[in-house]
């Protein structure tokens, strides 16, 4: 297979790009996808995620049982803001930046 | 919403949980992310050998239609088009319809997720018209779209023997089934004869150099020992093997171990298949892939284990039922797979400590007299 | 079996963007010998999971964005020397929904002018022309025009480059399992190997805590989590890095501001993600329609009293420490600072007031 082989379809990483985050150090996918966004796109992973094991597990010699699963990132399918919001306007963990701001000087 | 047992994925394993589940009275509800019930056997017009005996005269959609038909009685809560996408704090899982998000509190949780293709990478493997094996198998089956007129299948597995067979049917040119290996993966016979008699050449030792087209592909490289040789297609269907789909047990926390016989990385479980993440069970495929037969039994296994933990049947009776299925899986496994069995078994045994699967190992020894 | 005794100059524990800016800096003057530790590998912690704002304007004290309005000057040049961190001075935007906040954001204003950092207070129609995407429910905002983000990606990844090009040496996998002292040297015990060096520095952000208790340091940082979503790539449509949300350079937008002390849990939760989408919506309503591609969360580290703690830890001769919670922002500075600290012994920015000592604990044990 040559090295101009497209690895991650969506952001259009190449296995060239992948061995050379291997080379600098990577271990893991999300190690890669890191350096190189290779599984950031809109299939997150589910395509490449093989693909880059197999090609991690080669260039490090470390058997595949040692190489982990990417993390997990919610939403499991793309979906639409309007989706995922309840319309509430109550702020919890959310912060807005001027809830923060301290006028008493305190140090 | 409410439910006594939340079922990911309503394919055969997660309709053959339901039915233990719902049969014995439990409050059942199926998610499933497509609009229909069935999962991939929907699309597949060929038998299998390696089913549970009452289904091996059947071929995919008969036997889809027979499983609905026997849960429909039961009035499962069906929830098509929705998926699961994520969790909430307190451990409920979120699901949604493209049009909300809603938590379902569960008291029991079947992921029944199956597994998903492996793909096949070689320089423009992306061009369009180069598609999973599975893919092309929709195509023509479920959705009655010839994917073109002249293919070729890389990869060998009983899956790509299966699929070229179905092309050649509805009149597509198959140039025959690649294979970079000295050796075919499928190891029966019978269907190795009906493709050489349909004229389909089998392409050992022959790897994929790459594929040419604009804007489509026109044409496959390939290069055997006799050298490279181009083959003129307008569509190319991968077969690089499948493994379990994960994603479900990551979000409830679940352990995994690698197995390569099993497909990879697979949650781990008990006898009963239930996960390092209480009150998680697992079915089907995502248990790892061996046979057809497995992923309507271990469906079956780990709905008994649920009624059983919620007091719907005692354990003397959960406890023969188990046995039974896990006796017919073992009947059909020896035959077809028995690494894949005695991997499954490793599996358990990985996750419970040693002689963990003791209670079964009567099983063979019943059967070998 | 671990091997024994490689000798460093100076030991940085921490590959993060911190960790990373001091080794660039150290080893521009030609600091030989140095070495970065790092228990995971760079972009796998806090660094690789921010928004990255350089942010300077809301922050209070005064003296704080001043502070920080250095180091965000600092960004050209640093990028000139070690490559295109695609750092874009957007201007910050900082929108409000109330007429108390607005009071409040007048008052800061007028903080800030004493100190010569300017920051205007819009009304809703200057937003509004400024940004238009926003709401027409804001009441107005705040704008600073140093403000901006970079890809934090780009940035650990170009430092360790340039760093390993100027010498420095780096060891990823490995975690520190504890560190001695003797009389005049260090000796850090990590997975691979047993290391001797004459400084210290413990860059381990959020991980502080852990490290310097390997020297009876108390290092009070705690961790937040932050969930952050990512949109699919959407046409222009922010002009300004907004608090809470920036549009990145291929038009994915990433939005989000949440702060949760659960340790060192980094699951994502559909409960924040959907009061993030609401915000996302009270902000900028047209982004109701975009897909959510992934969110991501990170564990933030977060000083006890929030302000960076930086500097020569008293009583321990050769040991500084580099915690804080803005390290995309501060990073130029603290790098450019501990190195003056390290190899001329003093700062030309004073950083007194970020000294370990303000905690009034009890410190160096030997």
């Amino acid at each position: 297979m040559d090295n101009t082989t497209i690895i991650c379809r969506c952001e259009e990483i190449n296995q060239e790009e992948i061995e050379e985050a291997i080379q600098i150090g990577a271990e893991t996918f999300d190690d890669i996808k890191r350096l190189t966004r290779c599984g950031m796109g809109p299939c997150q992973s589910k395509i490449c995620m093989n693909l880059v094991s197999s090609i991690i597990s080669e260039k490090t010699s470390h058997p595949l049982s040692q190489v982990p699963v990417p993390r997990l990132r919610i939403p499991l399918r793309p979906i639409q803001i309007s989706t995922l919001a309840t319309g509430s306007s109550n702020f919890s963990s959310v912060k807005s930046v001027m809830d923060e701001v301290e006028l008493d000087e305190r140090r | 919403m409410e439910t006594d047992v939340l079922i990911i994925g309503g394919g055969p394993a997660g309709l053959s949980a339901a039915y233990e589940t719902a049969s014995r009275g439990l409050n059942v509800t199926i998610i499933e992310e497509t609009w229909y019930l069935g999962g991939q056997l929907v699309q597949q017009t060929q038998s299998f050998e390696d089913m549970p005996n009452h289904y091996r005269q059947l071929c995919g959609f008969e036997i889809a239609e027979n499983l609905i038909k026997k849960v429909e009685p039961f009035g499962i809560h069906v929830l098509t088009d929705h998926t699961l996408i994520g969790l909430y704090e307190n451990g409920e899982m979120g699901i949604s319809n493209d049009r909300d998000v809603f938590p379902v509190k569960a008291s029991k949780i079947i992921m029944a997720t199956g597994a998903a293709e492996i793909a096949v990478p070689f320089p423009k493997w992306t061009l369009p018209g180069i598609m999973t094996a599975g893919a092309a198998q929709i195509l023509i089956n479920r959705d009655r779209v010839l994917p073109g007129t002249k293919t070729i299948l890389i990869g060998s597995s009983s899956f790509a023997f299966e699929l070229a067979k179905q092309l050649h049917e509805v009149g597509i040119e198959v140039k025959g089934i690649v294979e970079q290996q000295s050796d075919i993966v499928l190891q029966n016979n019978c269907l190795i004869d009906e493709i050489e008699k349909l004229n389909i050449p089998i392409l050992k030792n022959t790897k994929v150099i790459e594929a040419e087209g604009k804007g489509q592909v026109e044409t496959l490289v390939i290069e055997s020992n006799q050298g490279p040789q181009r083959i003129d297609v307008d569509f190319v269907c991968l077969d690089g093997g499948r493994n379990p789909i994960l994603e479900a047990f990551l979000i409830a926390n679940c352990s995994l171990s690698y197995r390569k016989i099993l497909g990879g990385w697979v949650p781990d479980y008990d006898l009963n298949f239930e996960t390092s993440s209480e009150g998680v069970y697992v079915a089907g495929n995502s248990t790892g892939i061996t046979s057809k037969a497995a992923i309507f039994l271990t469906g079956s296994l780990s709905g008994i284990s649920v009624c059983e933990s919620l007091g719907k049947i005692n354990s003397t009776e959960a406890s023969q039922m188990k046995n039974l299925f896990w006796e017919e899986l073992y009947q059909v496994e020896q035959q077809v797979n028995l690494e894949g069995w005695n991997s499954r078994l490793k599996h358990i045994e990985g996750y419970m400590g040693p002689n963990s699967h003791q209670s079964l190992s009567g099983i063979g020894r019943k059967i070998n007299g | 079996m671990t091997k024994v005794n490689t000798s460093y100059e100076t030991i940085i524990v921490g590959g993060g963007v911190i960790g990373n800016s001091i080794a660039f800096h150290l080893s521009e003057r030609d600091q030989e010998g140095i070495l970065v530790i790092d228990k995971n590998f760079p972009l796998s912690g806090t660094s690789g999971s921010t928004q990255a704002w350089v942010w300077v304007h809301n922050k209070t004290p005064a003296s704080y964005a001043e502070f920080s309005m250095y180091s965000a000057e600092l960004y050209p040049y640093l990028s000139r020397k070690i490559g295109d961190v695609e750092y874009k001075r957007t201007g910050g935007l900082s929108p409000f929904f109330t007429e108390k906040d607005l009071e409040k954001a007048h008052k800061l204003a007028q903080k800030y002018s004493e100190l010569g950092i300017k920051i205007k207070v819009l009304n809703k129609e200057e937003v509004l022309a400024k940004e238009p995407s926003l709401s027409p429910d804001v009441v107005g905002a705040t704008f600073s025009k140093v403000d901006g983000n970079i890809n934090p990606f780009r940035l650990v990844d170009l430092l360790i480059r340039a760093s390993k090009k100027q010498g420095v040496a780096y060891s990823y996998y490995n975690r520190v399992l504890d560190i001695e002292r003797t009389e005049n040297a260090f000796i850090v015990h990590t997975q691979k190997e047993t290391y001797l060096c004459k400084k210290l520095i413990l860059a381990g952000g959020a991980w502080s805590k852990e490290l310097g208790s390997y020297l009876g340091i108390h290092v009070p940082v705690k961790q937040v989590r932050g969930q952050i979503m990512v949109t699919e790539p959407l046409a222009p449509l922010l002009n300004y890095t907004i608090s809470g949300m920036r549009q990145a350079i291929n038009g994915e937008v990433l939005i989000g501001y949440s702060m949760e002390e659960v340790g060192f849990d980094r699951r994502g939760t559909l409960d924040v993600i959907q009061e993030t989408a609401n915000m996302a919506i009270r902000y900028v309503p047209s982004l109701a329609n975009a897909n959510v591609v992934r969110c991501f969360s990170g564990i933030r580290a977060m000083p006890k009293d929030g302000y960076p703690i930086i500097g020569h830890v008293p009583g321990v001769q050769n040991l500084y420490v580099a915690a804080m919670h803005s390290g995309i922002t501060l990073a130029p500075l603290i790098g450019t600072l501990m190195t003056e600290l390290i190899l001329d012994g003093e700062t030309s920015i004073p950083i007194d007031d970020y000294s370990i000592t303000r905690f009034q604990e009890p410190v160096g044990q030997l």
